[in-house]
């Protein structure tokens, strides 16, 4: 393990572990005197409070002693218990008994009633509570106890009075000692529970109550409410007390929460008397004192290992640097120094190796300089983007880079052997010539040539020159540029501005065109609209026309109907009263007569009636939803039956049709068909009416049939006209508005209707709905 | 080394295990007892609930089945017949039943306190049996309505009231006559009746036949003389599970009442918790165990029911009950 860590371990340990150990024992110490204070807290809580309640006890049990001593009150009772209750005495005494005494008394407290027991069968002679008057007591403890002495009768359940109760007996007795009456006292409970749940100190948690020797709560516990001699608690402090012990414990409490719990068994009253406080609340301190304790070794720790870190530090680091210091060395690095002023060993060896490492660089620096400079120079030679050349006046090529190597495509050796001549052709080896020249007498000078490679390729160039004179001698140093880029770029600048102009004169031929075309197409549009404007004019005024026309028709045929029923009514009433007044001056044949005259107006009624229905069916809103033909059938087919129960007929009903449509017109169709197929089979014995749907060439065609008495079809057109029958009247009745109706409901529909049948075969009736 | 080691934890977990192999009792075959309820399922018999969902007959290795009574059930026949072992009955059937010669017995009594209560409309003067005089109390009937003729008989007895001077008509369970003002008092049932009408908002002054001296028991615990000759064993085990049923139902009523739906027909919890609170004083009357009975108590009913002429036969106050089971599962030595 490296210095550092084990420096920290050691300081660590140096420094937490006696503040663990201090802090660990004034903690238990703590914890142990405050679980010690508790305990006692809570013992005397017991002592005090059971001090206090005995008290309480025996100074009510005094306050009702000293009420029965009152002689005007031993006179009173002596009247009531030796009269009889219709004595005049009797009643006086009741009343000063009650009024002078018991009522007085009720107000200083203590007690909520008060009342007088005779003594020979235990009857309640006289009450605060006039309710409990004439009531049995005789075998309650307090009355045959409270006959010899002052009783206490402990907390029990009263029936009577419907909650928990205490109530003292005291003999009432005369002045030899004879036995009076008995005065008995109920204790109001709620004092009790008041000297329960006052608390001595500010305390949350707190808890004193009383427990009788069923388990069950006495007083109210602080936190439940209505426990009293309601609710069992069965806590290990409790079960302890009731065994008859005293003492202290640590247990879960009635709502299962840890308790520092004292409890003391009061062997009169058969009860226990527990004070418990939270552990939580309890131990409160201590947990604080903990967490200090915990946050102290905690800062503790943090300053033990900085302190650590920087003593290791100290120590370490100019060893480190020592380290360091040899390793650069050892890779050549001289003019590391490692010395320092330290006064220690450590000091003294640093600056013994600074002085070897010092000789060492005296002999190995001269070398170094030179490989330095010719390095540096080679750098900047071969960064160069263009080409490097350097050649003698007789053009032997000394230096180049490796750029040149590249592009010429000659190696190193070959470069040696060439000339400058030889990297071009034609008249640009004179110019190249011509300009070397010009360097050599004027000191610079540039050109631009192809340069021609090895493989014969050729690349313009910019070359430049300047003359050097180098120990006596002269040489010609320069760079070459590729200019080809630029060459290309010119051209093409030139080949696009070309063609640019040819584009132009294109486009403005296109947009002329253009132009042309939308012109055309515009004066066409103004055409179409204006012949629109005129169709629709004209279908407008011929609706209209249609409109008016149709309405005066419905209103015509409504009103007509409407009107023809007054004088109906009056052939009807009149008919009638004809009928009932003049009966027996008319002969049979007139009142046969009179029966047809009604028979006919009635039928007259009933046609008016179909045609109102019909104008209306015509003119009222259509309402579309989806409505379930089948449903509606299987209604109409039961509502037909319960008309007609004696009829058998078979309903046969395709289920799951369904039409987009309204419901209301669509029901009085359907009723009107089936209506019909169940009039025309009626002399059938097995008759069947048939509701179901058939496709035809993607047409959905609904139908109604039946096996009746059918028709003819040569009479197949006049069957949708009004008033047009194919039966008689009397065989079946009707009007003949129905299949009209039902024709006008499926026409507003969109939709089509007809009739197959045959005499005595039954009919058919098809509809489509197109909607 | 191992060896001693091995030998030492089995002899350590043999000392362990040794205490509690001979506590275990020996594997016993499961004993049937079929126990007759007084009336149907209901919070009113919550305790013997209560003892066969926490498993305290099967700790005591029984195998109970309640046997619901109505209208129709013959209950006391039953427990008689010794179809069934046990019943829940009054003290008034088992006093008359012993006394012509049927050998029913009470081992203990679960109601200490009767249930029956006299209710006027407390807007009425009328606050004690004095004020029935010259008025109508529906105290008159058979079957279950015997058990209040012969409370307001004995009551108005023993207060020496004439009962000429009260008009007397049938009770009736719906009350209807009660509501309208045309009866002035009706017998009820604290754990019926009574709820009843306050849920209907009435406002009540309470005559208690108890407060005049007519002190009796309600649901007591019975079997007949041949089970305690041959079984007294099944008896005391039967009736200590019973009364620890009876003890938990008392301490967690709330409990009780969830328990008692899992029996009852309709899952009404609020009228079934409001039985149980009104039931719970009569049950648990903070004096001596729950379920003990008292010589006097049984000494004043028969002296009540023979009064009133309800004896085949003179009957020892001493005959109709016997205190040695419940002695038994409270272990208190006879004296």
């Amino acid at each position: 393990m490296k210095l550092t860590p084990r420096l920290i371990i050691l300081f660590l340990v140096l420094a937490v572990f006696p503040t663990v150990s201090v802090g660990y024992f004034s903690y238990e110490n703590g914890r142990r005197i405050i679980k010690q204070e508790t305990v006692q807290h809570l013992v005397s809580i017991n002592l005090l409070k059971s001090s206090d309640m005995l008290r309480w006890i025996e100074g009510n049990k005094t306050s009702l002693e000293e009420l029965s001593q009152r002689p005007l009150l031993k006179l009173y009772a002596d009247v009531m218990a030796t009269h009889e209750t219709s004595n005049p005495q009797y009643n006086h005494s009741h009343e000063q008994l009650i009024s002078q005494h018991l009522l007085p008394r009720l107000k200083y407290g203590g007690f909520f009633e008060l009342f007088v027991i005779c003594p020979r069968h235990g009857i309640i002679l006289a009450s605060t509570d006039e309710r409990q008057e004439g009531k049995y007591r005789e075998n309650q403890s307090y009355f045959r106890e409270g006959k010899y002495r002052t009783f206490v009768e402990g907390i029990y359940y009263s029936p009577a009075l419907d909650q928990p109760a205490m109530t003292i007996g005291t003999p009432i007795k005369g002045e030899d000692g004879n036995l009076i009456a008995v005065l008995a006292g109920r204790v109001d409970l709620a004092e009790l529970s008041g000297i329960m749940a006052l608390q001595s100190l500010d305390s949350r948690t707190e808890d004193t109550y009383l427990v009788n020797h069923f388990n069950f709560f006495i007083t109210e516990p602080r936190f439940g409410k209505g426990y009293a001699l309601k609710k069992a608690v069965r806590t290990w402090g409790v079960k302890t007390g009731l065994s008859g012990r005293d003492g202290v414990g640590f247990y879960r409490d009635y709502r299962g929460v840890p308790v520092i719990g004292a409890f003391k068994w009061l062997p009169e009253y058969k009860a226990c008397l527990i004070s418990e406080v939270d552990q939580a609340e309890a131990y409160g301190p201590v947990v604080r004192l903990a967490w200090i304790i915990a946050g102290t070794t905690f800062f503790i720790a943090m300053a033990a290992g900085i302190l650590a870190v920087l003593f290791a530090r100290r120590i370490t680091r100019p060893v480190q640097e020592l380290v360091i210091g040899a390793e650069q060395i050892g890779r050549g690095n001289l003019g590391v120094a490692v010395g320092t002023d330290a006064k220690d060993e450590i000091g003294e060896l640093s600056r013994a190796f600074d002085r070897m490492s010092e000789r060492l660089k005296a002999t190995t620096v001269s070398r170094d300089e030179f490989l330095r400079e010719r390095d540096f120079s080679d750098y900047v030679i071969n960064s160069l983007p263009g080409v490097f050349y350097l050649f003698d006046t007789e053009g032997v090529f000394i230096r180049w880079n490796k750029n040149f190597e590249k592009i010429t495509g000659y190696s190193a050796d070959e470069i040696r052997k060439i000339k400058p001549f030889d990297l071009f052709e034609g008249e640009d080896r004179r110019l190249v010539a011509e300009r070397i020249q010009d360097v050599f007498i004027s000191g610079e000078a540039s050109v631009e040539a192809l340069f021609v490679s090895k493989n014969g390729s050729r690349t313009p160039y910019y070359f430049t020159g300047f003359r050097v004179i180098i120990e006596a001698k002269q040489f010609l140093i320069g760079v070459g540029i590729d200019i080809s880029e630029k060459k290309k770029a010119e051209k093409e600048i030139l080949e696009a501005q070309a063609e640019l102009r040819r584009l132009l004169d294109a486009a403005e031929q296109s947009r002329m065109e253009l132009a042309r075309i939308v012109e055309e197409q515009k004066r066409t549009e103004k055409e179409i609209q204006r012949l629109n404007l005129e169709l629709e004019d004209r279908v407008r005024a011929r609706t209209a026309q249609l409109q008016a026309v149709n309405q005066e028709l419905e209103a015509f045929a409504y009103s007509v109907s409407h009107d023809l029923r007054a004088p109906l009514r009056a052939l009807d009433g009149f008919s009638a009263a004809l009928y009932s007044s003049y009966s027996e001056k008319l002969d049979n044949q007139a009142k046969h007569y009179l029966e047809r005259i009604k028979a006919a107006s009635h039928r007259m009624g009933e046609l008016i009636n179909d045609l109102l229905n019909l104008s209306r069916i015509t003119r009222c809103q259509m309402n579309f939803t989806e409505v379930d033909l089948s449903r509606l059938a299987t209604k109409i087919a039961s509502e037909l039956q319960d008309g007609n129960p004696e009829r058998h007929v078979r309903f046969v009903i395709k289920q799951g049709m369904t039409v987009r449509g309204d419901l209301h017109l669509l029901r009085i169709m359907l009723e009107n068909l089936m209506n019909n197929s169940w009039k025309f089979t009626g002399t059938r014995s097995d008759a069947t009416i048939e509701v179901g749907m058939s496709v035809d060439a993607g047409e959905r065609a609904f139908f109604v049939k039946d096996n009746g008495v059918g028709f003819d079809m040569a009479y197949a057109d006049k069957l949708f006209s009004p008033f047009q029958r194919l039966h008689g009247v009397k065989e079946f009745p009707g009007t003949g508005i129905g299949l009209v109706t039902v024709k006008r409901i499926v026409t507003r529909h969109g939709g089509r209707i007809w009739g197959e049948g045959s005499p005595d075969q039954g009919a058919t009736f098809y509809f489509t709905l197109e909607v | 080394m191992n060896r001693v080691k091995m030998l030492l934890t089995l002899l350590l977990a043999s000392i362990i295990m040794l205490p509690s192999c001979t506590q275990q009792p020996l594997p016993v075959a499961t004993d049937e007892v079929t126990l007759q309820l007084k009336w149907s399922h209901q919070a009113q018999f919550a305790g013997f609930y209560m003892a066969q969902e926490k498993g305290y007959y099967a700790q005591e290795n029984l195998k109970v089945k309640f046997l619901e009574g109505g209208q129709d059930v013959d209950i006391v026949r039953r427990v008689i017949s010794g179809q069934a072992d046990f019943g829940v009955l009054t003290p008034e059937i088992i006093i008359k039943e012993r006394s012509k010669g049927e050998p029913l017995t009470a081992i203990a009594a679960i109601y200490r306190r009767s249930a029956v209560v006299f209710v006027a409309k407390n807007d009425s003067d009328i606050l004690r049996p004095g004020d029935f005089l010259k008025k109508k109390v529906a105290a008159a009937g058979e079957g279950g309505a015997e058990e209040f003729a012969l409370r307001f008989r004995a009551m108005m007895k023993r207060l020496g009231l004439d009962i000429s001077m009260v008009e007397i008509v049938p009770y009736d369970p719906a009350y209807t006559a009660f509501y309208d003002g045309e009866v002035h008092v009706t017998p009820c049932y604290v754990t019926g009746g009574l709820i009843k009408m306050r849920k209907k908002g009435l406002r009540l002054n309470l005559i208690r036949p108890d407060d005049y001296g007519i002190r009796f028991y309600s649901d007591t615990l019975a079997t007949t003389e041949k089970i305690i000759a041959e079984r007294p064993e099944l008896i005391t085990r039967f009736l200590r599970a019973s009364l620890k049923g009876w003890q938990e139902a008392v301490e967690d009523y709330q409990k009780a009442v969830e328990i008692t739906l899992k029996y009852t027909r309709t899952k009404d919890a609020e009228l079934q918790n409001a039985m149980m609170e009104a039931m719970l004083p009569l049950v648990h009357t903070g004096e001596d165990y729950l379920g003990w009975m008292t010589p006097e108590m049984w000494k004043s009913m028969v002296e009540v029911m023979s009064e009133q002429g309800l004896l085949a036969r003179p009957l020892d106050s001493g005959e109709p009950y016997n205190l040695r089971f419940l002695k038994e599962v409270y272990r208190v030595g006879s004296q």
